[in-house]
């Protein structure tokens, strides 16, 4: 790639704010170069193209020509998917003649091969953006002294699909020279004169949602691929690095809400970073560890009352009014608990365009770029740790965790329902860390121990169902201000209530069975440590 | 990489006709193309050996003996795959496919033959959890006539996807000999019986193992 000078990688970041904070951006002291150039101003049409049956888009490719004046300039992007991170894309460039695709001009064998073949005519436009764009170039030196050079690209405008115009408002930095530090830091900065948010889909996204009028799609964490004899620093950073990812990919999906999976897999993302800050806490500096921790915490909270209510209506209530169709009361409890939600949709929605969040994405952005973590309250100890062969520390944790679920789990059939909630929180933990970890292993040996975890903590989420149930239905039974209650909520409550403690009481066997067939499995990593 | 068989019981069908334009209509994409040849009339490398050295280039691949390791990187792999009824013989063949392509000409007997084999296809495991996708191309196929309408009531039956039909022509034969497909003619000359291709050539462009259909909200 590197022989070819029209390939490069691109390192930007995108902030969206309304036209007015970006007049008012546009005037921000750091954003005026020393040397004290003159913004250059452009009027952009760009042309995206695709197949009939959209193959660019689904092999992750953005295939563009941009018409600036009057020269046509052609770009295939690659890894353009909404879960491509937040910045970092492929790019390869070169002139043509008019806005007719010319697949000949690409020279670079592997870009032909991620477009594939394109029968003749089959490219023909999808979306259209049209900006008025102000650049201003950003020399100077970052935080640590280093040298960087951006430019900070004012984009307003509109995006066009299919007759249907949005107005299109952002910020484009994008790291012309430097650490990519340097973007998170003018970012941040930023954010004292006017709060912006994170743009994490890029205008293809945006257009093709347009064209196609799907609602954003969810997606599943990547696959982490660890290897045994990488440093414990690395698989620190692709740790953290995939779930920052995970969550941030979901963002739209649950913006939009229409899909319960959105606000989920963001938690699954956050919650799986928290189990990591958890994992890797001694290796970190303390009040590293207890910031990452609490911003993620903080996220969790705002997004929890949305998932709640979603497993509410489908898992829990959904199978009661499957078994009681004919129950007028569970029609007065769906609709309570359907205002709630959207009220939590409300609260979400929020919460997100909150500037804290904002802020935490660019710390942690920044912090993980920097590896922030080597500063100078990392003890000698941790760093020498964080040189170690990951195994070695595998091997070590996973021991650990075992070993409590074991110790909390003692005498299983006889404990009382709160200490099995701390045997189940125990169980999480260890699940987190043996999927962090499981690739070290070979698949087959963690195959059996895996198998016997699922089904206990699948008998360990009964209990967590009644949990949930009784303080969601609770909720719903508290007098309202302002509002009459409507007759046959409480009845409704009740039944539901009922259900769910029979149900646990039946549960009761295979849960014992379960705790026993765990307790008797043979851990599949090295427990001596080594 | 797209990894594509072509595969029917019975010789004479198109099998080679159809490996070899689907390897020239890749390789005229500016793709790197491999055309493997596994069965023992070596139909696809005679026509490899004839091919002129303008044409777009596809790398030879002798596979009678069984796989081999391809020289270098692949973008799409044609596999010309040995006339055998029973799976066992092509099962490494089958495993590694992508894409199955089964060429079927319109006469009574080879619709019989055809049946059986997709039934047996049928029940290979990648097949029936849909990992592998099935393509039935119907062969020199002469529009309105009885055996192209039995042919579709066979398509219909077999519950298989029909990806297009191939219209009997004799230009087919005559760029054989030459090492080449109708895809190395000029631009406009049988543009309309490249028309034919277009809906097989994008079911396998479809079935490219790293498309995600993620990305358009599937």
């Amino acid at each position: 790639m590197a022989a070819d000078p029209s390939m490069g990688t691109e390192v930007e970041l995108k902030l969206r704010a309304d036209p007015e904070t970006l007049e008012r951006l546009w005037q921000a002291p750091q954003l005026r170069g020393a040397d004290g150039a003159a913004p250059k101003v452009k009027e952009l049409e760009n042309v995206y193209y695709d197949t009939a049956d959209l193959r660019l888009r689904k092999r992750g490719l953005a295939f563009r020509i941009r018409r600036d004046g009057t020269r046509f300039i052609q770009t295939v992007k690659t890894g353009d998917t909404e879960a491509a991170g937040l910045f970092s894309r492929g790019e390869w460039e070169g002139p043509v003649p008019s806005l007719e695709p010319r697949l000949d001009v690409i020279g670079d064998p592997d870009i032909r091969a991620a477009l594939g073949l394109i029968l003749p005519g089959e490219l023909r436009p999808v979306f259209t953006t049209r900006v008025h764009r102000e650049v201003q170039q950003v020399n100077g030196t970052d935080s640590l002294g280093r040298l960087k050079m951006i430019e900070a690209a004012f984009d307003r405008g509109e995006i066009e699909a299919a007759g249907v115009v949005q107005p299109l408002s952002e910020i484009e930095l994008e790291l012309v020279q430097g650490a990519p530090r340097a973007l998170f830091d003018l970012a941040l900065s930023l954010q004292d004169i006017a709060p912006t948010q994170l743009e994490t889909r890029s205008k293809s996204a945006r257009g093709y949602a347009l064209a196609t009028g799907r609602r954003p799609a969810w997606h599943r964490a990547k696959p982490l691929a660890l290897k045994p004899q990488m440093s414990v620093d690395d698989a620190l950073t692709a740790v953290l690095e995939t779930c920052l990812l995970h969550w941030t990919a979901n963002e739209a999906a649950a913006l939009d809400g229409s899909d319960p999976e959105g606000v989920h897999q963001m938690r699954v993302g956050l919650r799986r970073f928290r189990s990591a800050i958890s994992v890797f806490s001694e290796l970190l500096p303390e009040e590293h560890a207890t910031w990452l921790n609490g911003e993620a915490r903080w996220a969790l909270g705002a997004l929890g009352p949305a998932r709640d209510w979603d497993v509410f209506l489908a898992d829990l209530l959904a199978p009661v009014e499957a078994e009681r169709p004919d129950d007028k009361d569970l029609g007065v409890l769906r609709q309570a608990a359907e205002e709630r939600r959207a009220a939590a949709y409300v609260q979400v929605r929020e919460a997100l365009s909150e500037p804290r969040y904002t802020r935490f994405l660019l710390q942690l952005g920044g912090w993980l770029e920097d590896r922030g973590w080597h500063c100078a309250a990392l003890t000698p100890a941790q760093a020498v740790w964080l040189d170690q062969p990951l195994l070695t520390l595998a091997n070590k944790l996973l021991s650990r965790r075992h070993g409590k679920t074991l110790k909390r789990g003692k005498h299983f059939a006889r404990l009382p329902v709160e200490d099995r909630h701390k045997v189940r929180i125990a169980m999480k933990k260890l699940r987190y860390t043996t999927e962090f970890f499981s690739d070290l292993y070979p698949a087959k040996a963690a195959r059996p121990y895996i198998k016997a975890m699922r089904g206990l903590q699948e008998s360990l989420g009964h209990l967590n169902d009644v949990a949930v149930a009784e303080t969601l239905l609770a909720e719903l039974a508290k007098p309202q201000k302002g509002r009459r209650r409507p007759a046959g909520l409480d009845r409704s409550v009740g039944k539901v209530i009922g259900w769910y403690a029979h149900a646990v009481t039946q549960f009761e066997p295979e849960m014992c069975r379960n705790w026993k067939a765990f307790a008797k499995t043979k851990p599949f990593w090295n427990r001596s440590g080594k | 990489m797209i990894t594509v068989l072509v595969a029917n019981p019975k010789g004479g069908c198109g099998k080679t006709t159809i490996a070899t334009h689907l390897a020239s209509a890749f390789a005229g994409a500016g793709l790197r193309t491999a055309l493997a040849d596994a069965d023992r009339q070596r139909s696809s490398l005679r026509w490899l050996r004839q091919r002129p050295d303008e044409a777009a280039p596809i790398m030879a691949q002798d596979w009678r003996q069984g796989p081999k390791d391809l020289p270098g990187p692949v973008d799409r792999l044609i596999i010309d795959s040995p006339a055998a009824m029973k799976l066992g013989k092509i099962d490494e063949l089958l495993r590694q496919a992508d894409v199955i392509v089964v060429p079927v000409l319109p006469s009574g007997f080879d619709v019989g033959v055809s049946r059986a084999f997709l039934k047996k296809l049928d029940d290979l495991k990648p097949i029936r959890k849909s990992k592998t996708a099935v393509a039935v191309v119907r062969n020199r196929v002469q529009l309105g006539t009885r055996s192209a309408a039995h042919l579709d009531r066979f398509m219909l039956g077999v519950g298989f996807t029909g990806v297009g039909r191939l219209r009997h022509r004799t230009i087919y034969t005559e760029v054989a000999s030459q090492g080449l497909s109708i895809f190395d003619l000029p631009a406009k000359q049988y543009e309309d019986l490249r028309d034919d291709w277009a809906p097989l050539l994008r079911y396998i462009e479809n079935a490219d193992p790293s498309i995600s259909n993620f990305a358009v909200g599937e």
